[in-house]
Formats: C-alpha cells, sequence, structure tokens
C-alpha cells in the first residue's frame, strides 16, 4: 500500500532545548506508529539528520542534563516502523557527504525524481 | 580595565526558542560568564519572553515514546543559572512583548520590565550582546 503523506523537511536543528525529544522527526515516527503512513523528503541542511554515527555529546545547564534531540534514532526508527526516508543528492554534495554516509535505508533522490516523488503520495506537507 | 577583570554583561535575547539554537547558545554562555565571575543581566524581548513562563513547570510533558526519561523545562533551566548566579545573573522580561504574546505568569525568579528600562540597562553595561532577531 502506498504511504499516504510525504513530508518534506528543509529547516534542521530549531533549537535543542525547547525540541528535546519533541523534535520533527519524533512527531512523524509518532504518527506512523498510529498507523499513518509517513516518507520523509530531506532536504537542505535537514539532510544532516540522516548521517549516519553522529555525535551527541552532552548538555549540562547549571548541573542540569538536558538529553540532547537525537535525530538519528528518528531516522532510524521511521524506517524500522515502515516509514520511508528520502535525501535530495545535491544537498548531500552540499554538505560534503555521500550515500554511504547515511543511515541504512535511506534512500538518495535527484531533483528529477522529486515529481514522481510527489505524485506518489496522497499529501504532501511542507514541515 | 584589566582583561579577564570582572564585568557588567548585558545580553539581548530576542527571538522564538523553537526557531534555532539560539538559546542553548545563551545558555551555555551565561553559565560560562557566571564561572568566570561576571555579572549578567538578560533582557528578553520578543518570543523569548515564553522561556521564563511558570506555568512551564520544571519538566517537559512526557514523551509518550519514552516515558521513563525526564526533559527539564526552560524555566528550569533559566532558574537554576539563577541560583547558579547567586545574585550575579538578573534576568529581565519584557512587559510590552510577554503581554502580546500572553505570557503574562512569569516565574518568580525574572523580573517583568517595562520596555523603557532597558536604556538604563544599557548604561550599567560594560559589555551588551545581543542574541538573535525578533
Amino acid at each position: 500500500m502506498k504511504a499516504q503523506v510525504l513530508a518534506v523537511l528543509e529547516r534542521a536543528y530549531r533549537g535543542a532545548l525547547e525540541e528535546q525529544y519533541a523534535h520533527v522527526l519524533w512527531m512523524l515516527l509518532s504518527l506512523l506508529r498510529l498507523g499513518g503512513g509517513i516518507a520523509v523528503l530531506l532536504r537542505g541542511n535537514a539532510a544532516l539528520y540522516a548521517r549516519r554515527g553522529q555525535a551527541w555529546p552532552a548538555l549540562d545547564v547549571a548541573g542540569i542534563r538536558v538529553p540532547p534531540p537525537e535525530y538519528e534514532a528518528g531516522v532510524a526508527g521511521l524506517l524500522e516502523t515502515g516509514g520511508s526516508v528520502f535525501v535530495m543528492d545535491a544537498d548531500l554534495g552540499a554538505l560534503g557527504l555521500t550515500a554511504p554516509d547515511l543511515c541504512a535505508g535511506v534512500t538518495v533522490v535527484t531533483r528529477d525524481d522529486v515529481g514522481r516523488l510527489f505524485s506518489s503520495y496522497a499529501s504532501v506537507w511542507y514541515l | 580595565m584589566a582583561a579577564g577583570a570582572p564585568r557588567a554583561i548585558l545580553v539581548l535575547y530576542m527571538g522564538a526558542p523553537y526557531e534555532s539554537d539560539l538559546l542553548a547558545t545563551l545558555l551555555r554562555l551565561v553559565e560560562a560568564a557566571l564561572d568566570r565571575g561576571h555579572r549578567l543581566v538578560v533582557w528578553t524581548c520578543g518570543g523569548a519572553t515564553t522561556v521564563t513562563q511558570r506555568t512551564l513547570g520544571p519538566a517537559k510533558p512526557r514523551n509518550p515514546l519514552a516515558v521513563a526519561q525526564r526533559y527539564p523545562s526552560t524555566a528550569r533551566l533559566v532558574k537554576a543559572l539563577v541560583d547558579k548566579g547567586a545574585g550575579r545573573l538578573r534576568w529581565y522580561v519584557c512587559r510590552q512583548c510577554l503581554e502580546e504574546r500572553g505570557a503574562v505568569e512569569q516565574m518568580a525568579e525574572v523580573t517583568v520590565k517595562a520596555p523603557f528600562h532597558f536604556l538604563p540597562c544599557l548604561d550599567e553595561a560594560d559589555v551588551c550582546l545581543s542574541v538573535g532577531v525578533k
């Protein structure tokens, strides 16, 4: 069955303290676990969310540990739960990344693929 | 003034906390300055007035995907810094901005100020940093 929603993410790193766990990939994973069909297209700096082996430096403020957003786990969770994750190749190139730098299961697409990708989903959300 | 001597630092923090990592940068900067003995005033405008709302409580809502994990609220982090400062950190919240956003219930550790009080704060500061835009 084709997925219902393609979420396009371009803006990355929207505030570690504000988000902590509640980042956009977490929201999409929550919807996916509730039964929604979810796919994600990462563009711009958001392509970094799919990078494999991201470091998670601890953040402490006045002795209080702040759990950092775990974007890689969000991408992995989407894939493990039946979602799809796409990344634009041009954005990877701009960031100095290639396909082997990405989490297993992430699909690299070109600009020419985007129209076909959009038409494969009932809804396209720009988040 | 000798290099490294304690200074009075004014930090103007504007903008919404959900748009970027400015708030993380600000809190780290404030703590580092406190650790070096400086005195600080943080003046918040715009969406930044929402991070110290009393109604936020000490923690963010539970994460349904990891219910055992606890996450501190921005209000708790600011309170911890004010406590750590022991009088060397004052956190001011612009009345005009907070009223515009309905963020009228502010926590006890901050002070609500009329906008025109910003100028005296600027006069008293050795250094002024502006973080973000409204």
